[in-house]
């Protein structure tokens, strides 16, 4: 707890400086300078009944435990480290990391459902396979597609969550996040970060209630890593946990070491290829003989 | 990230490219160039994809940290280039041609 305990009393900074500093505050008072990749799939003890105590803590609120998680599947200390630091550039209280950008919004699905809120509002187009999940109702949830004018009327009182990814995956288009989730009422608003990045865009500013990414992407940047992470409120943070918990989409300690390292470089890799794709959408689209017709650039504000 | 229809065969840009890899997912430090309707967006159906915007011609490349002169050169030499075999395809194929993915794939 060390990590987060300094990182809530760190003053606001630039992104470009947590990027590289989030999620680590406490290694040079530990005398480390790379971050400690613990690998431990369960953690010793020998008092059982404190061990009995902590675990039906974590059963009852979704807590992150003090000290050793018990098993590997309720936490981890190199993962928690990425967690913290996706949690701080994005501006949210919490995130809860996964063994993939799919397993996370799963969780996010289940959460959802298992409250009773299996209906899902969604704004086509999404990521191929997150469509598929939410369209072929595998989870047994249902879905409402509608455009971003037609949320406020597709919410029932079973609607649990709305979706949009914004800019969206293949086409770029993007959504006025700001009005979509005054739209959504009290229903949470969950925006599919992945293109933009929290560097270019952080939608829980924007009244997202939860921030999807494959980390798998931008995140990781190096397509050596498969990870997702939802962040959101602690309160939601505390269910996610539990969810994960219990159906075991976790996150591999190595993926967590790799995308917190890959935090690092996200603002310098995000502005230098958002600059190149600018160029290459400014020459297709003046070409004169470019073979491109309509051309769309992204993420290059 | 860039998207953009083109005139001609999208699948004639995709075993065009030389120095952008031609592969889903996105995000790296190298560019990736894909074909929805062909790998990340396959799982949708046809229709669907369609009236979402994601037409059959659309290219998908994610671009990283090359110059963008190499970038440009390559990008441009892919969409002018005739029809070619592949150096490598997707999925073993005894033409030599690529082979359309069945199922979904990644992002």
């Amino acid at each position: 707890m060390d990590a987060m305990d300094h990182g809530l009393s760190v003053t606001l900074r630039a992104l470009a400086t947590e990027a590289v500093h989030a999620g680590r505050e406490d290694l040079a008072g530990l005398g480390l300078h790379a971050p400690p990749l613990d690998l431990s799939t369960t953690y010793p003890s020998y008092d059982a009944r404190a061990e009995a105590a902590r675990i039906d803590e974590f059963a009852t609120t979704g807590a992150r435990l003090d000290g050793p998680p018990v098993y590997a599947r309720l936490d981890n200390p190199t993962v928690a480290r990425f967690e913290e630091a996706l949690a701080r550039l994005e501006g949210a209280e919490a995130a809860v990391a996964f063994a993939s950008g799919m397993a996370a919004l799963t969780a996010v699905l289940l959460a959802r459902a298992s409250q009773g809120l299996r209906h899902v509002v969604a704004v086509r187009p999404l990521y191929g396979c997150s469509d598929h999940l939410l369209d072929a109702g595998l989870l047994g949830t249902e879905v409402t597609w509608t455009d971003p004018a037609g949320i406020a009327d597709a919410i029932r009182p079973d609607t649990g969550l709305v979706m949009v990814e914004s800019p969206a995956n293949p086409t770029l288009a993007e959504a006025d996040i700001r009005a979509i989730a005054h739209s959504c009422g009290s229903v949470p608003l969950l925006v599919d970060n992945t293109f933009a990045t929290p560097v270019l865009q952080r939608p829980v500013e924007q009244g997202a209630r939860i921030v999807l990414h494959s980390a798998t992407k931008y995140l990781g940047g190096h397509g050596d890593v498969m990870g997702g992470v939802v962040a959101c409120d602690e309160e939601f943070a505390r269910t996610l946990r539990q969810v994960r918990f219990a159906t075991g989409g976790v996150l591999h300690p190595l993926a967590g070491y790799l995308l917190l390292r890959g935090l690092s470089t996200l603002p310098v890799r995000v502005r230098a290829a958002s600059s190149s794709a600018a160029e290459l959408v400014r020459r297709l689209a003046t070409d004169p003989g470019s073979p491109a017709s309509t051309t769309r650039g992204s993420a290059a504000r | 990230m860039i998207a953009f229809e083109v005139y001609g065969d999208p699948h004639d840009v995709i075993a065009g490219v030389r120095l952008i890899t031609p592969a889903v997912s996105l995000g790296s430090v190298d560019t990736l160039i894909q074909h929805p309707a062909s790998i990340s967006h396959r799982i949708v159906a046809e229709g669907d994809r369609r009236s979402a915007g994601v037409s059959d011609r659309l290219l998908r490349m994610s671009v990283g940290l090359e110059d963008v002169e190499d970038l440009w050169r390559d990008l441009t030499q892919a969409l002018s280039a005739p029809p070619a075999a592949p150096l490598r395809a997707a999925a073993p194929a005894a033409s030599g041609q690529p082979v359309a993915v069945p199922g979904p794939a990644g992002r």
